[in-house]
């Protein structure tokens, strides 16, 4: 049964997942609850630009994605700023643009097509070393800047406007954040695929709102249930040859439906 | 010297004026009633004296200093008109919305202590409200959710507390507890108040002063607390009832 860790390629993958597995409920409660949720899918399609420019330049297809999607995250500040009033029109312009260019940087560069299947889908075996190094370095960092912002960011997501009267920061903080979210789509593409890394960001924070008596269990059910799907997920897909991304997400809908039901009763 | 000092102060949003040159002295252990129809500016008004909005001429100084020279505004304490209408979902408990009061205060990373927590649960015992202190706050009544917000305020120790409309939403026995609470307050915390509302009959036996807004303009008429509904009548511009209901000043639970 525990022959899955006698591969290399499966460690990385564990290493990566359990480091995708806190950031992105970590990063997700904060968006639920600002009614963001779309931003996770606008990135990810930004990603696969990322991905495609990487491929066509010959570096890391994740180093791509990180640089393109940070850039991105400021576009779209600057866009939420411009569209004040229809605030998500930034959102749907980001994400054409990311795809367009996804699409012309493919068909640029021969035989990327194959390579970017692993990215819209998630892959387990293609996880490398680099990959392994970026997503724990970038991800500590990530795990660490929203722990030191917990309260600003709880109160922000809360009552903006109160928190601004009270003196915090406001605009500067959700900067600071976009690139945050930015930072958490771009590692978590390489297991989850870029279709589905926005799943893994709502879907256990959704499961934990149904069960949750405080703020800072909201946190710890969401990283809880994510790390389960994570985890199983990637059994299911090394045991079943399914698509990790798929299994993931499918793991962590039957762990929201179970929410629903312990809340019922 | 006057706690808080407007002059000629004016404001207009997409150059449509809101607020029309407006001088106004609040002291010290004050309570006012801010009073006036809807459009009249009470609210911007307030958020001028609160620093959230910049006024676009004149001056807001606090014990004679400007505000916009202000950086630490901790003594400023506000209760939003909208906190009766906001997400009640939100997975947040009581004691963590009362703690948010304290955050700008503590600084980034710098996590709350014992200390802390203490003065939160001595905010909430102030609005009577310890007992709900780890309540989801959406399972609260509106009146609860309103001393929770007050909470909120307070737990920074602020010399004057701003309150817009505090009163919507909820039930008359709650409006009553609310009062007492401000009364307690401003009394033995002294506490200056400053209180928007349409609640005139509710307020005129508590505050120390009524200041009327009418077309963004202070009116001077009704400076005194002992309004009429003809008086009424002409600060609002068309005929008001003053109806005397139930409030029993020594209530002090919802």
């Amino acid at each position: 049964m525990l022959d899955i860790f006698t591969y290399d390629f499966m460690i990385r993958a564990f290493i990566a997942g359990s480091i995708i597995s806190i950031i992105e409920p970590l990063t997700g409660s904060f968006i639920v609850l600002r009614r963001l949720s779309q931003i996770g899918d606008t990135l990810s399609h930004v990603a696969l630009a990322g991905v495609a420019a990487g491929i066509l330049l010959g570096i890391n297809p994740t180093l791509g994605s990180i640089i393109v999607v940070v850039l991105a995250s400021f576009g779209i500040e600057k866009l939420r700023k411009t569209y004040f009033r229809y605030s998500e029109i930034s959102i749907a312009i980001v994400m054409s643009a990311g795809m367009a260019v996804a699409v012309i940087l493919l068909s640029l560069s021969r035989g990327g097509a194959a390579n970017i299947m692993n990215y819209l889908f998630g892959s387990i075996v293609s996880v490398s070393n680099t990959d392994v190094l970026l997503i724990l370095s970038l991800g500590i960092i990530v795990v660490i800047s929203i722990l030191s912002l917990y309260k600003e960011l709880l109160y922000i997501t809360f009552d903006e406007e109160a928190a601004k009267i009270s003196g915090i920061p406001v605009g500067y903080i959700n900067s600071f954040f976009t690139i945050l979210v930015a930072l958490t789509v771009a590692l978590s593409i390489r297991i989850v695929g870029a279709l589905l890394v926005s799943a893994l960001m709502v879907i256990p924070a959704a499961a934990s709102l149904k069960i949750a008596q405080n703020f800072k269990q909201t946190i710890f059910y969401a990283i809880l249930f994510s790390f389960i799907s994570v985890f199983s997920g990637i059994f299911l897909s090394f045991y079943l040859n399914l698509s990790p991304g798929g299994s993931i997400v499918i793991v962590s809908i039957i762990i929201m439906g179970l929410t629903t039901i312990k809340k019922r009763r | 010297m006057n706690l808080i000092e407007l002059n000629n102060v004016n404001f207009a949003y997409d150059s449509k004026k809101i607020i029309n040159n407006v001088s106004l002295k609040i002291q010290k252990g004050e309570f006012i009633g801010l009073i006036g129809p809807n459009g009249s500016g009470k609210s911007t008004l307030v958020n001028i004296m609160i620093g959230n909005l910049i006024p676009d001429t004149g001056e807001v100084l606090y014990n004679g200093i400007n505000l916009k020279s202000l950086k630490n505004r901790s003594f400023i304490g506000y209760v939003p008109q909208k906190s009766y209408a906001f997400n009640a979902s939100f997975p947040a408990s009581v004691k963590e919305v009362v703690s948010m009061g304290l955050y700008s205060k503590k600084g980034i990373f710098h996590k709350l202590n014992k200390k802390d927590w203490q003065e939160v649960y001595d905010a909430l015992e102030t609005v009577n409200m310890l007992e709900y202190k780890n309540r989801l706050i959406g399972n609260l009544s509106g009146g609860q959710l309103q001393r929770v917000f007050i909470a909120r305020s307070l737990v920074s120790k602020p010399e004057i507390l701003f309150l817009d409309e505090p009163t919507t939403g909820i039930d008359v026995k709650s409006e009553n507890a609310l009062y007492a609470i401000l009364e307690n307050l401003n009394k033995s915390k002294n506490i200056t108040i400053v209180m928007v509302t349409h609640d005139v009959w509710a307020i005129t036996s508590r505050v120390t002063r009524i200041v009327c807004m009418s077309e963004g303009k202070v009116n001077e008429k009704c400076e005194a607390v002992d309004l009429t509904g003809g008086e009424l009548s002409e600060i609002y511009g068309y005929p008001v009832k003053i109806e005397k209901h139930y409030h029993d000043r020594s209530e002090n639970n919802a």
